[in-house]
């Protein structure tokens, strides 16, 4: 008796504490884990959010940088980290959709173990080939494609990377099987494609942007409903006569399950907040990507984009049979 | 006349006040981080990177290429005075630059450092100018059958210029190709080597075997050696050479000067090799190669130029093709970024401010790193005189903060003990770790680009004759290892390396 009263008298201590906690989040820096290297898009995007939100919260987001394993050693940290809100974690559709399909031995499901903060930025992917390659438009490539079969050289990033897995989403719509040459980074793939000495690869708005605009390579295929402002020339796989090749990446950010109610609230409504700011607006157009529409915004929002992306991918995967089995 | 127009644009945007400023900022940042080992320069430019968030974006790049190349001369002064090379580059000058150093001229060491990476720096920024466009197409010709064929080439140099017997850095590179190996395979995503471990899913970092083997184990070889303590007390000697010195020093600095600039346009961190080509080179124009290794100037005014030729030149791909060759010039690419710049080839057109800014600034910091630093040696030396108790659990500490801040994982600090006891092991058995490096570094790029060129041949080993590069470079290779073979000249080079 007297046992359980003292329990409720700390329960109720707890209680109260963790109320106080919540009402005054947050009361020191939040460190935002960003699973992947410094300088590239996911950590740009990452750190102008983190200023953003850092200004709506009243503290400042530190980025920490914690590579490796595609992004799925950060994510785990992100996982496994106290859901205090003093955490929280970048992902995107490789991190926390296409992984299920592509690492049987992802240490964490991104369907189950995170509560969502909100998809902050999308960039569709779309196809480029050298600019002496004898197709100009998707139709033409996609003949050309299935004429000489093998003979069509195509490089990725790496295995299970977003430019393999649009890669294979794109022949199988097509219904042809390159020769793939695997990269580490666009850095490496895009100087074989401007050397000739592969035809092409298919990859995020954000980072062909500059090369298609430039002239050094061609581009068409945009895997969305519409053409992008970003790349206003660029024809779409609609336009191209293959519908089904549709590949949006998002960007987006979570926490770790399980955090107190209110914090989660605070977060959320930060993260969305943010997204009204024109500055972060001019950013994120700057690097190649758009801001989602209202309707796409918000963390539960992101939860049904996971979903529905894991199922996507597993799908492309299971056709493709190759990349599990050598996953 | 347009040449004329684009570099007087350059420096009335590089010598306005505050670029002025920031560059001075970057070079000081920069030397002071690459004095001390275990912070290099990809740790310190991500994490200023988030200052140069406030500063227009032609400042903030004339303060990183500061960094940048004030790191690659801090890494020098530290390779001379105390042998802890900071990183790959700075490997072959610690051979001779820390002999000189021991024989009290560490001042003269030092000076032709700087000398001639100022010379180097100077044709470097002019080069840049004159051949950013003509030689972006000279890089594009390389095609992965003939990265890998100049791979091979430079770890059979590698082998021709190792101390000791050619078994043993034959060993010691195939070591580090093995260490390469590590972690993930290119094609299939299996695991290879992690013997299930997870920690090493990605291969082994760069920093944690550099840091290990050369850094720490280089402690620890000190330690167990009380008189070698007094190297770092010894005498720095008169700064600036000696005329004859000097003499002795010109052509060196100059055949690496252009060695460099070669090696540093070549995406694929081509760079990386270039101390090692100069410092055979000169060993084999050499009068007298038996100097080589007991602190001969030829072995540090050569690679020292060569290496700051290679670092400069290698912003030619990135500014031209927006390719980065290495991981500094990746962090450049994300400060671009940022600032709204993609980098390729419109920069010089759509940029010109910026384009030719940079590249001015590039001669001024160069400039700024002699002025400051020839008198400023003392500082740094009065810096790494500080006693062992002292300096070795600072360095240490650095270290670790700099292992850690490379993958923000504490695995990579007890790597880096087990490989420091690794290197411990290798210097009481008389292996050169720095083959290893080498190996190691460009085990990963030859794996990479064999599997590329097989890809694209689909198979068919031909490629490497079909590509005139690689049936060249492949040859030169093969030549290379039939030179060492012959008893007549493996008799001549062991004598030569006889210390």
């Amino acid at each position: 008796m007297r046992i359980d009263r003292l329990m409720a008298a700390l329960l109720g201590l707890v209680l109260l504490a963790g109320t106080a906690r919540a009402q005054n989040y947050p009361e020191r820096p939040i460190t935002l884990i960003v699973p992947f290297a410094a300088g590239g898009a996911s950590d740009v995007s990452s750190r102008i959010m983190a200023e953003s939100m850092g200004k709506i919260l009243g503290q400042s987001i530190v980025v920490e940088n914690v590579a490796g394993a595609g992004g799925a050693t950060g994510s785990l940290r992100g996982k496994n980290a106290t859901p205090d809100g003093y955490t929280i974690g970048f992902g995107h559709m490789g991190t926390h959709a296409a992984s299920v399909a592509t690492n049987p031995k992802l240490p964490y499901d991104p369907r189950k173990d995170f509560d969502y903060l909100g998809v902050h930025l999308t960039t569709p992917n779309m196809i480029i080939v050298r600019k002496d390659f004898p197709a100009a438009t998707l139709q033409e490539f996609v003949a050309w494609a299935k004429a000489n079969g093998k003979k069509l050289k195509m490089g990725h990033n790496g295995v299970g990377s977003l430019s393999h897995l649009t890669c294979l989403l794109f022949f199988q719509q097509a219904g042809v099987e390159p020769t793939y040459v695997v990269y580490r980074g666009f850095g490496q793939t895009i100087n074989d494609i401007l050397s000739g000495a592969i035809d092409g690869t298919c990859d995020l708005v954000a980072s062909v942007r500059g090369h298609v605009m430039g002239g050094s390579v061609r581009g068409f295929g945009l895997a969305a409903a519409q053409r992008t402002p970003l790349l206003p020339d660029v024809p779409t796989s609609i336009e191209g006569g293959l519908p089904g090749f549709q590949a949006e990446s998002w960007l987006g950010l979570y926490a770790p399950k399980g955090l107190p109610a209110p914090i989660l609230a605070k977060l959320r409504e930060a993260a969305v907040k943010a997204l009204d700011d024109p500055m972060v607006q001019q950013k994120f157009q700057d690097i190649g990507g758009s801001v989602p529409p209202p309707a796409d915004r918000g963390g539960q929002r992101m939860l049904e984009i996971v979903n529905r992306d894991v199922e996507r991918w597993m799908e492309v995967a299971r056709k493709a049979g190759g990349v599990e089995e050598g996953k | 006349m347009e040449l004329f127009d684009h570099i007087l644009l350059g420096f009335s945007v590089a010598l306005g006040l505050k670029n002025l400023g920031l560059c001075l900022l970057g070079c000081l940042i920069g030397t002071l981080i690459g004095v001390l080992p275990g912070v290099g320069p990809v740790a310190t430019i991500s994490m200023l990177l988030p200052i140069t968030f406030g500063i227009d974006p032609v400042g903030a790049l004339i303060m990183l290429a500061g960094i940048y190349y004030g790191a690659q001369y801090g890494g020098s002064t530290t390779a001379i005075l105390v042998n802890i090379p900071g990183e790959a580059t700075s490997v072959v000058t610690a051979l001779d630059g820390f002999q000189m150093a021991r024989q009290g001229r560490a001042g003269a060491a030092l000076g032709i450092a700087a000398i001639g990476s100022f010379i180097a720096g100077t044709f470097a920024t002019v080069l840049i100018a004159l051949l950013a466009v003509p030689m972006a197409r000279l890089a594009l010709l390389f095609k992965p059958a003939d990265y890998f064929a100049l791979m091979v080439l430079g770890l059979m140099l590698a082998v021709v210029l190792a101390r000791g017997s050619v078994p043993k850095a034959l060993a010691m590179i195939l070591a580090g190709v093995l260490l390469s190996t590590v972690g993930r395979d290119l094609e299939t995503g299996e695991e290879r080597l992690t013997f299930g471990w997870g920690e090493i899913d990605d291969g082994i970092d760069f920093a944690v075997i550099a840091m290990g083997v050369f850094g720490f184990a280089e402690i620890l070889r000190n330690l167990a050696t009380p008189e070698a303590r007094d190297v770092v007390r010894g005498q720095i000697g008169r700064l600036l050479p000696s005329w004859a010195e000097f003499r002795q020093s010109l052509m060196p600095i100059l055949r690496g000067t252009g060695l460099g600039s070669f090696l540093g346009i070549l995406p694929g961190n081509g760079a990386v090799l270039a101390p090692f080509a100069s410092y055979s080179v000169e060993k084999k124009l050499a009068d007298d190669p038996a100097r080589f290794g007991q602190g001969a100037i030829e072995g540090v005014a050569g690679p020292e130029s060569a290496n700051n030729a290679g670092a400069q030149t290698a912003f030619i791909p990135l500014l031209t093709l927006g390719i980065p060759p290495n991981a500094v010039m990746a962090l450049m690419v994300g400060a671009m970024t940022i600032h709204n710049l993609v980098p390729g080839p419109e920069i010089m057109t759509k940029q010109p401010r910026l384009f030719w800014g940079m590249i001015a600034s590039m001669w001024i910091g160069n400039l700024m790193l002699v002025v400051i630093n020839l008198p400023m040696i003392g500082l740094w030396v009065r810096l790494l005189k500080v006693p062992y108790r002292l300096l070795f659990p600072t360095i240490v500490l650095f270290c670790c903060i700099g292992i850690y801040s490379v993958n923000n994982n504490p695995v990579d600090v007890y790597l880096t003990a087990a490989f420091a006891l690794l290197g411990y092991v290798l210097i009481l058995l008389e292996f050169e770790p720095a083959p290893m490096l080498l190996g190691f570094v460009l085990g990963r790029l030859l794996e990479e680009k064999l599997r590329q060129a097989l890809a694209i041949s689909q198979g068919s080993l031909w490629t490497f004759w079909d590509h005139r590069i690689a049936a060249v470079m492949l040859a030169l290779a093969a030549l290379a290892i039939v030179v060492v073979a012959l008893p007549r000249i493996r008799r001549g080079r062991e004598q030569a390396f006889v210390e």
